[in-house]
């Protein structure tokens, strides 16, 4: 219990002190990782070898250091390219779908197995939880313990 | 060499015949319970393999005799193209790597339905049916619509050349190994669906293919990190996963692959989730046909669609048909699948291989939405867009988390029911030793609840295999053993157990190294001769330039001295180099590798006076990435070498049935 405690301390004091101020550098290098490159197919600014996509990180770095929030130089590149270069979808219309799926797909799972397994559980009402009886594996290793002590003896 | 490209044609229809000839054998052996045809019609899947190799070899000699009257090798080679990439080039193009694919797949089915035990005569009449359909399909394809054998319109006096990018060591071995991957898993579906028809719903389809679906899963893992690699060593952006619609392609069945492994385990040990393995084996299946299709059908935006065509309107009705057909016959079957055991306990190692698969299944699915999103949003709003890594890594995190939690507390628990008491005191110190990782990083500065977490769960999940090692030697040290012989002996008793724990470590490791990329630290500089930039704790300065020529490519490669402090490092050479044959520049990482972190520098282009921009990363730990394939590697070696695996006595699952003893 002590150190389930001590982790649960551990994860809530990550969450609430982990945030720092961003600097220019983070801002353009998070921008440049969300925004996919207008000049290579499926890759992001960032990842993008080509000279005007090492042109545009330059540019998003000027931007970032003038100051610019990522939304701000995120609406700016969508404006100037088109829709088809934000990477991460809008949560509206199609991209609402994106964002409401997957996590949905975990908890109806997790539902299901926990709703599958409650029904198809043999356990008779009232039996004794430390009453586990023993794995081949379990019986195995408890033999072979048994035999090394009667060795010994 | 001499071109035999002249055999090609004629060895396809042959070997179409032949795979014609092969289904209606089995099918007809099968029905009418008849072991002669069934034998005729597996000979015949022997003699398809044989003539599909004829047609690889014809294909081959092309290559290498620079045959440019083919249109595949006119597309796909050059004369300058030399050695070991000549064969790489076979599988460069859409029509090749569909000839390559077919011949593994007629190989395997060769030595799957030739070499399956005699107790299993009804179901590899049955495998054969659905092994030799499936080769009529893609044969099909090669005769036609996508033949590696078409002639070019007018002969050119040379190639276009193969993609510098693929012209890589690790590409001589990532597209065979991912392939091996996906057609091997067409064994075990072959014998799952075999299963349905015959109504032999026990583990026998399954045990004849364990092997088989080891060999696909290890081909498919060891393919995907040698990808990860060559991404990291050729592509020049500094990372090595970019879930990009190709690396989905093969992620996705290795995510519901990994589920079936695991899951086949409860139907071993318990004769329990029938209709789900089926299930599973099926969507595999299905789903590696289909990365087999985004890969080559360029429907998706992709850096990897190298090769384009239109035979996705070929594959979109097959895979319908091995969906469609598969749920039907499953649920034909449905009556016959029932379990014969039931879940004694929610606290059980049943339930824990149970939440396992929800989470690698809803994974895959996740991966999947997100890899055709620009296919919906397509349809939905009319505009084409791509999904940015960032986007898959928002959903993956917690997945991954999960995962390698549960992949901590699964061996833990006992079958069928563990009491809460030893529970606690299985998990007190994985715990604690996880707790303490947390606790040491905090101190050491590390504020990233992902990376705290990521960690944490890796320590308590490597303390938690460790105990199951100490556990399992401990009768052997009783017995007088040192701890390394003791040890050793335990592998060596349970290899598949144990074997599948050494995965599990390597596994950690991969984790530990993919927590490295929330501390990368990188910058981009134009540099003048002499000039200097800084990245982390190392400072670069551009010392020189070299230039040259080979027949394929023009050599412009920058010296840069890297120091940290006062302390000379290293010198590192990127290149930035100009191919020819494609009229196409590529730059040449250089990368100095340790376990700490590596420093990876990439010249994104040269100015003709000699100016240089640079990019520069320092990546922490990437090392212990491929130090944990090495380690899943070893533990994929030592469950191959268990004797189990290969289908030897084992010990009746009814055995596990009785409640002799109770344990308090």
């Amino acid at each position: 219990m002590r150190s389930q405690a001590v982790l649960a301390a551990v994860v809530v004091l990550t969450v609430t002190s982990c945030a720092r101020e961003p600097d220019a550098s983070d801002v353009a290098r998070r921008v440049s990782q969300v925004v996919m490159s207008p000049f290579c197919d499926g890759l992001t600014i960032h990842d993008c070898p080509s000279q005007q996509s090492e042109e545009l990180r330059f540019e998003i770095q000027g931007m970032a250091r003038r100051g610019m929030s990522e939304d701000a130089i995120v609406d700016e590149l969508v404006a100037r390219y088109g829709e088809r270069i934000r990477g991460v979808p809008e949560p509206e219309g199609a991209g609402l779908l994106v964002w409401i799926l997957p996590g949905m797909s975990v908890v109806a799972g997790a539902a299901i197995a926990f709703i599958f397994a409650r029904r198809f559980s043999s356990r008779p009402s009232g039996a004794d939880e430390r009453q586990t009886p023993p794995t081949l594996e379990e019986r195995a290793r408890l033999e072979a313990e048994l035999t090394a002590a009667r060795e010994r003896s | 060499v001499p071109s035999l490209a002249g055999f090609g044609r004629p060895s396809i229809a042959a070997a179409l015949l032949f795979a014609i000839a092969a289904a209606a054998l089995c099918v007809v052996g099968a029905i009418k319970h008849r072991r002669d045809l069934t034998v005729a019609g597996v000979r015949c899947v022997v003699v398809v393999a044989g003539f599909v190799g004829l047609a690889i070899v014809a294909l081959v000699s092309a290559l290498i005799a620079h045959d440019f009257s083919n249109e595949y090798v006119a597309n796909y080679s050059s004369r300058s193209l030399m050695g070991p990439y000549t064969l790489s080039a076979l599988w460069g193009g859409m029509e090749g790597s569909l000839l390559f694919w077919t011949l593994l797949l007629t190989v395997f089915s060769a030595v799957a339905l030739t070499r399956a035990p005699a107790r299993t005569a009804r179901l590899v009449a049955w495998a054969g049916c659905v092994l030799s359909g499936i080769a009529i399909f893609f044969l099909t394809l090669l005769s036609a619509p996508a033949s590696p054998f078409a002639s070019s319109q007018s002969i050119p006096a040379d190639g276009a050349g193969l993609n510098p990018l693929l012209q890589s060591p690790g590409m001589l071995v990532h597209p065979p190994l991912l392939y091996t991957g996906f057609v091997g898993f067409s064994i075990p579906f072959a014998f799952a669906m075999a299963a349905l028809f015959t109504r032999r719903l026990d583990d026998a389809w399954f045990t004849a293919t364990r092997r088989w679906t080891l060999f696909a899963w290890s081909a498919l893992s060891i393919g995907i990190v040698i990808g990860g690699a060559w991404g990291y060593t050729e592509l020049g952006w500094g990372g090595y996963w970019a879930w990009d619609p190709v690396e989905n392609a093969s992620f996705i069945p290795w995510l519901t692959a990994t589920a079936f492994l695991h899951s086949v385990v409860i139907q071993e040990k318990r004769r329990m989730f029938k209709v789900w393995n089926v299930t599973l084996i099926l969507v595999t299946y299905v789903l590696a046909v289909f990365g087999t299709f985004l890969t080559r059908s360029g429907i998706l935006s992709s850096i990897h669609t190298f090769a384009e065509g239109d035979t996705g309107k070929w594959f979109l009705p097959f895979l319908g048909a091995m969906l469609i057909g598969g749920l039907a016959l499953v649920a034909w079957r449905a009556d016959q699948l029932r379990s014969e055991n039931r879940f004694d306990s929610l606290l059980s190692r049943e339930s824990a291989f149970l939440f396992n698969n929800v989470m690698f299944v809803t994974a895959a699915f996740g991966v999947l939405l997100l890899t055709m999103y620009p296919i919906i949003k397509e349809a939905v709003d009319g505009v084409r867009v791509a999904v940015a890594p960032a986007t898959f890594n928002t959903f993956f995190v917690p997945w991954g988390l999960v995962l390698i939690a549960l992949t901590g507390i699964g061996p833990l628990i006992a079958w069928r029911r563990m009491s809460r008491g030893a529970m606690t005191r299985v998990l007190r110190v994985p715990v604690a030793a996880g707790a303490g990782a947390a606790v040491l990083l905090w101190i050491a500065g590390v504020r990233s609840a992902g990376v705290l977490s990521a960690c944490a769960l890796c320590a308590f999940t490597a303390v938690a295999i460790g105990s199951e090692f100490v556990r399992g030697s401990r009768a052997y040290r009783a017995r007088g053993a040192g701890w390394i012989s003791a040890l050793g002996q335990t592998l060596a008793r349970n290899r598949r157990r144990y074997g599948g724990y050494v995965v599990h470590l390597g596994i950690v490791l991969i984790v530990i190294g993919f927590t490295g990329a929330a501390f990368r630290s990188e910058a981009q500089a134009q540099l003048r001769l002499g000039e200097t930039m800084r990245v982390g704790d190392y400072t670069l300065e551009y010392a020189g330039l070299e230039r040259g020529e080979t027949a394929e490519k023009a050599v412009t490669a920058a010296e840069v001295d890297v120091s940290r402090g006062s302390d000379h490092v290293t010198t590192l050479r990127p290149q930035r180099n100009f191919h020819f044959a494609q009229r196409q520049p590529q730059s040449e990482v250089a990368i100095r590798t340790t376990p700490v972190e590596d420093l990876y520098l990439v010249v994104t282009s040269v100015d003709p006076d000699g100016d240089i921009a640079l990019r520069a990363f320092v990546n922490p730990l990437t090392w212990w990435i491929w130090a944990g394939a090495a380690v899943m590697g070893a533990g994929i070696g030592i469950i191959f070498s268990s004797p189990a695996t290969v289908g030897a006595a084992r010990p009746s699952p009814r055995r596990i049935e009785e409640p002799a003893v109770v344990m308090r």
